[in-house]
């Protein structure tokens, strides 16, 4: 069931079917996109579901304000939400501000520009891992499987833990490499 | 590579291989929506539940011999007048401010140097802000709640809100006030002389002077003041609303809504704020025939709320 559309292609008034439909469709987005600007997973799931609450309240405001691009107008959202939740966190983990979160936004775009999406990124994401050099998927399954500490895979693999967090910067980036090579030739697998 | 592709790849990696899977919000959002649902078999199974729920709670208070809580307040406050908090009774909050109870389900932290009046009737909760500022929390689903003020009201759909009352200029006996609505999570409908606005969460509001009226002090019984014409060598509002008529450059030329008052031009800048439809946006986003509301700083320092519709 497709959303309503204002002559303008933006989303008017949601049913309850059209609202579900909506979730379906950003909610992993919504939520991947708050964890990538610093959330913590709890924060995230809350956050995300003010998103699309807030996208139901407006939806029932009228006959007016057509949300034209309901995926940037769902993140834009999430994003002032997570500003105002950080500003009321006294200590707050992350650092943010409207400066550091419109970067945000900005990588997110031009990484995603012209992709089929998150899911695909990650699809893409997958396979390039698979493919990487022993050494290399080693030291991130220990990083993000095992969950060990710089200095422990430090210590296994004879490097300093400057040489960790660089080694793994250096993977990281071959990694969106390697990512976006596939998602312009349309090689994506996924697991 | 920038630190933004860096932190989404990070990010993707904790995600997927420490095996954590982005939930499916679909029934808690749809609970919160208190939709209706649109079979007539189910509207009629969920109104016999409630119904038996109802007299089953209602035996069961009476059995219990439990009624409907009074109104409580803790914390730096007194009563105008003297005696208990009460339906009626003035509450000013000392300088360290105030906790207000009412109904079980309404939570009101009132600011240092608040004064408010307790209305209302079981299940239907309101107070009046004289002066000051309040934060409200509103349990969902138990009944209603309303914060009136002699600027406008605000009605509560959602459950976090905070408002608060700007005294601006006096003129003579009159005195210009401002209502500032702050969503924190859910919704409230605003309203006022100029008609019903509903806020989400992160919305924040400020009415008064933007609707083109002064208003006086009032007493709970007495009717919003009517609109006046602004007076030809009127101060500058601190908010101003209206529709963009031109864009010349950075100059940013505003009708105001009010139709007596005169085309309003915004020098804008980098460090103008502005947003677009509730987003953070630039000057250079704004487009003749957005509706705005500008509220004005020191100098042209300006915050600009623009929407498209």
């Amino acid at each position: 069931m497709g959303l309503r559309r204002s002559q303008a292609g933006g989303v008017r008034r949601l049913n309850r079917d059209e609202l579900i439909c909506l979730v379906h469709q950003h909610q992993v987005e919504v939520y991947r996109y708050l964890r990538y600007l610093g959330a913590a997973p709890e924060v995230a799931e809350d956050l995300a579901q003010e998103t699309f609450l807030a996208a139901w309240e407006r939806s029932r405001r009228g006959p007016a304000e057509p949300i034209a691009r309901p995926a940037a107008w769902l993140r834009g959202v999430s994003r002032n939400l997570f500003l105002a939740h950080c500003r009321r966190q006294k200590a707050s983990p992350v650092r943010v501000d409207s400066e550091s979160l419109e970067r945000a936004e900005m990588g997110w775009l031009h990484e995603l520009d012209g992709t089929g999406g998150i899911e695909d990124y990650l699809g893409a994401l997958r396979s390039c891992v698979r493919e990487l050099p022993d050494r290399q998927r080693q030291i991130i399954e220990l990083q993000y499987v095992q969950k060990r500490s710089r200095a422990q895979i430090a210590a296994e693999h004879g490097l300093t833990e400057d040489g960790v967090k660089t080694l793994l910067r250096r993977v990281r980036a071959g990694l969106a490499q390697c990512v976006q090579r596939r998602l312009r030739t349309g090689g994506i697998t996924s697991r | 590579m920038s630190e933004e592709q860096d932190r989404l790849v990070h990010t993707l990696l904790e995600q997927d291989l420490g095996g954590e899977t982005p939930p499916d919000l679909t029934a808690r959002i749809l609970r919160r929506t208190c939709d209706t649902p649109r079979r007539r078999h189910w509207l009629a199974v969920a109104a016999a539940a409630t119904a038996l729920i109802v007299l089953v709670g209602a035996g069961w208070l009476i059995f219990a011999g439990k009624s409907y809580p009074d109104p409580f307040a803790q914390g730096d406050y007194q009563v105008q007048d003297g005696g208990a908090v009460r339906r009626g009774a003035t509450v000013i909050a000392g300088a360290g401010g105030a906790q207000l109870a009412l109904g079980d389900y309404c939570r009101l932290e009132l600011a240092g140097q608040t004064r408010l009046r307790v209305e209302g009737d079981p299940k239907a909760e309101r107070v009046f802000l004289e002066s000051g500022s309040v934060l409200c929390e509103v349990d969902r689903n138990v009944g209603t709640f309303a914060v009136r003020t002699d600027v406008g009201s605000v009605s509560v759909t959602g459950t976090k809100f905070t408002v608060r009352i700007l005294d601006g200029r006096a003129d003579g006996n009159r005195t210009s006030r401002q209502m500032v609505v702050k969503v924190l999570a859910g919704a409230v409908l605003l309203s006022g002389a100029w008609g019903n606005m509903p806020l989400a969460a992160g919305d924040e509001k400020t009415v008064g002077d933007a609707q083109g009226r002064t208003v006086t002090p009032s007493t709970p019984e007495k009717e919003a003041p009517k609109a006046e014409k602004p007076r030809p060598e009127a101060p500058r509002p601190e908010v101003t609303t209206g529709t963009i008529v031109k864009v010349e450059g950075t100059v940013v030329r505003v009708q105001p809504t009010d139709s007596h008052a005169r085309e309003v031009g915004l020098e804008t800048d980098a460090k103008t704020a502005v947003t677009v439809d509730g987003v953070e946006a630039r000057a250079a986003n704004l487009t003749p025939g957005m509706k705005v509301t500008i509220t004005w700083g020191a100098g042209m320092n300006a915050k600009v709320a623009a929407t498209t519709r």
